[in-house]
């Protein structure tokens, strides 16, 4: 069983946010609610040195904070380690969104896919009413990724079954794969870089993890 | 033939007859087009085949004007440009940006638009659009909505169409450009395409009417020397009047600036929501397919807009403006909100201001006790307005269907608007840039009216109600631009009012082009895509007849 996991290397994201506006688009995200923020941070440019971008998004802790205050089990570890939420049973309580350090959750205020389109993805276009005031969060684009998981593809795989931030990543900053795959390309990644991970104190255990340079940090 | 810059020996003499500064959309468009002509052409990249943060850092700037993007992100600093990032989704996993071509009223010299005017009208274009169309791959050409809903059955709203009509952009994809056009150019024997090569310098004959040459350097410090026949900036509308306005060895005001032109005019297009419209029937704008969500038809995504007629927009001197409908099933309590909408009021104001100090002890002032009292009736008002909307969110739990406006709009063209010099400079020693992006209170006035007229057509025909938010001197909150960076090279024949003539030359320098949106007199309220392809395309054929002319 994969575990999976994402490095994004800072040294090559520009801040461009398509891969914000890639999830938005194709997963209908109602304008008030967002998987995906990308932060600034770093000296001003105009003295020299370059910006930091920080994509953030839900980081699927192997501990995650909002597994334990769900009341009704919405909130769900699957064994590869992506944390996803059963909107048939959230009840929209939002305790999730206050126990996520990162920021990472919000409330679905409004549905916007009722017109089905020609170019949804998997049919993404049909979601009911019900799911208004329900979480929504990444989920490391489960479909695509059981779909390709399913057709056998893997780590090192070509086409990979990646989420669609990480496919459409104009920089080719971010990368997906099993960490618990040594061969893996994370695995690599991780191996030759110093990589952080955010807030590590803790303790939950992100398996999203940032390459930045030392002096960055 | 790709070379890096860093690699070339300092002080190398690169030599062709069309030197391309910036291989972006419209850059890569002008080098495709050259292919096969027996013209020898030097492309020059800022950036590499990739993004990389160094060369996006050259981008940065200061904004002084309205919020508006970071300058550093809002470009993109690499081969190929902008098109990298057009994210629209189309379906079969392909991103792509929309497109349609400018209107004919938007060429016209209209007596409402300050500045407004081409050189030319619309006619004049047209085979460069179907040429542009045939890059795009959007074939057919034709924008006619009848064409494009007759083979699938979608119908329109039953509007009047002599006042807001339904309108069709097309999406193109980013794979034409960013794969097919850009190994071509790349492959090509008669094209030099030099990536991370930053020109610092502009240099002019003593004549100062003609470029006699280009510097230009890389990180690792090297320069060299660029020497063309002609040449086109192609850098997108705030790096090409960043490059003139720092190129002051003869000529102190910049080139090409001698009546204070450069920079000046910039245009975006107005983007935000505002403006919700309830159906009156809930499922009959479910039929209406078209209009919610990108549709392929064909074979190339489309999707359909509302905006007023030329008929209307003439006889109301109204400006460019679409709408799409943006379809949302909301719970009934958020519509309370525009039902009883928050009422600002020095009043208001002046109560909360004299709680406070009454909780912290202070003694209200008697101007704030004076302003509470006279404006006893507005307080009311504002309370009962917040009861019910208070009400109406905890026991009005329906949820209906909406439909929130996503605008569109053209700015009126505006000198004040503008891109100058900052004071600090990047590593090669170049001023950064600094915007002021401004709107004016007739592209605040025009959008509160574009949306009486679009709500008066949507009553009438029984189809529901438009609630708008807009005011006429109010920015609206979520206001953003579409990175559309047009008008800082505008065109016009006569130099005193232009930067180019009408055939995108530096009014001044012969053999110096401009290629792009900075152009544009006026923006309408397209995507420049189409039309900055379709200038290309034109100045790619004058800029090779006056080469084999001579």
């Amino acid at each position: 069983m994969p575990r999976w996991a994402m490095v994004i290397d800072l040294r090559k994201c520009i801040g461009c946010e398509t891969c914000k506006h890639v999830c938005e688009d194709m997963h209908r995200s109602p304008s008030g609610g967002l998987r995906r923020r990308i932060l600034t941070s770093g000296p001003d440019s105009a003295l020299g040195s370059q910006r930091i971008f920080l994509p953030i998004h839900c980081m699927h802790c192997e501990k995650p904070s909002c597994l334990d205050v769900c009341p009704t089990g919405a909130t769900i570890q699957l064994s590869d380690g992506t944390v996803v939420v059963d909107s048939t049973k959230c009840m929209g309580c939002g305790a999730c969104v206050l126990a996520c350090p990162y920021g990472a959750r919000t409330l679905e205020s409004q549905d916007c896919t009722f017109v089905k389109s020609e170019t949804d993805e998997d049919n993404r276009g049909l979601r009911r009413a019900e799911k208004i005031g329900t979480c929504i969060k990444c989920d490391f684009c489960r479909s695509d990724n059981d779909s390709g998981v399913s057709k056998g593809m893997g780590s090192g795989s070509v086409p990979k079954p990646d989420p669609l931030c990480v496919k459409y990543c104009i920089a080719e900053a971010l990368y997906f794969g099993d960490i618990g795959d040594p061969e893996s390309e994370v695995s690599r990644l991780l191996r030759q870089n110093h990589t952080i991970r955010l807030r590590e104190d803790l303790g939950t255990q992100p398996a999203v993890y940032y390459i930045a340079d030392e002096e960055s940090d | 033939m790709l070379i890096d810059a860093r690699s070339l020996p300092n002080d190398e003499g690169v030599d062709a007859d069309i030197c391309i500064i910036g291989a972006g959309t419209a850059g890569l468009t002008l080098a495709y087009s050259l292919i096969g002509k027996g013209i020898s052409v030097a492309l020059l990249e800022s950036g590499g085949l990739k993004p990389d943060r160094d060369s996006h850092a050259l981008n940065w700037g200061k904004n002084i004007g309205l919020p508006y993007y970071d300058l550093d992100v809002a470009r993109a600093r690499f081969f190929g440009g902008c098109c990298n990032r057009w994210h629209v989704a189309l379906g079969n996993k392909q991103l792509g940006a929309r497109i349609r071509p400018l209107d004919t009223i938007d060429f016209e010299s209209r007596d409402w638009v300050p500045y407004s005017g081409w050189p030319f009208d619309k006619s004049h274009l047209a085979s460069y659009y179907d040429r542009a169309q045939e890059i795009c791959r959007t074939a057919p050409v034709s924008y006619d909505i009848e064409t494009w809903i007759r083979s699938k059955g979608y119908t329109v709203l039953p509007l009047n169409n002599s006042v807001v009509e339904t309108i069709v952009f097309k999406f193109c994809s980013k794979n034409p450009f960013i794969h097919d056009y850009a190994d071509a150019v790349k492959n090509a024997n008669e094209i030099k395409t030099l990536i991370f090569a930053n020109v610092i310098a502009i240099d002019l004959d003593n004549s100062a009417r003609k470029v006699s040459g280009l510097t230009v350097a890389s990180f690792n410090g090297k320069q060299i020397r660029v020497n063309a026949r002609i040449y086109v900036l192609a850098a997108g509308g705030i790096e090409i009047p960043r490059l003139l306005l720092a190129s002051t060895q003869k000529m102190v005001c910049g080139i090409g600036n001698q009546n204070d032109l450069v920079g000046r005019f910039f245009m975006e297009h107005l983007h935000f929501w505002s403006g919700l419209f309830i159906p009156s029937e809930r499922h009959y704008l479910e039929r209406m397919t078209i209009y919610n969500a990108v549709q392929t038809v064909n074979g190339v995504p489309i999707i359909a807009k509302l905006a007023p007629s030329e008929d209307t927009m003439r006889r109301n001197k109204l400006i460019n403006h679409n709408v799409q409908l943006i379809p949302r099933i909301v719970p009934r309590s958020t519509l309370y909100s525009f039902f009883f909408p928050k009422r600002k009021s020095e009043a208001v104001d002046s109560v909360w201001s004299v709680l406070s100090d009454a909780r912290h002890g202070r003694v209200p002032s008697w101007d704030k006790i004076r302003n509470a009292v006279s404006g006893s009736d507005r307080i009311v008002r504002a309370v009962v307005d917040a009861g019910c909307r208070k009400v109406g969110a905890t026991f009005d739990r329906r949820q209906i269907p909406v439909y929130f406006l996503a605008n569109m709009t053209e700015q009126v063209p505006n000198p004040d608007c503008r891109v100058t010099l900052g004071t600090n400079r990047d590593q090669f020693g170049m001023p950064r840039v600094r915007l002021d992006w401004q709107v004016t209170l007739q592209d605040l006035s025009n959008a509160v009216r574009v949306q009486e007229v679009i709500g008066r057509e949507l009553e009438q025909a029984g189809l529901g109600r438009l609630y708008i938010r807009l005011k006429n001197d109010t920015v609206p909150n979520n206001l953003h631009g579409g990175y559309h960076h047009m008008g800082t090279t505008r065109m016009h024949r006569d130099a005193k009012k232009g930067v180019v003539d009408e055939n995108s030359r530096i009014h001044g320098v012969s053999n110096l082009f401009v290629a792009g949106p900075s152009v544009f007199p006026t923006g309408g309220h397209a995507n420049p895509v189409l039309t900055l392809i379709a200038l290309t395309l034109r100045l790619s054929d004058y800029i090779t007849h006056v080469l084999r002319s001579k």
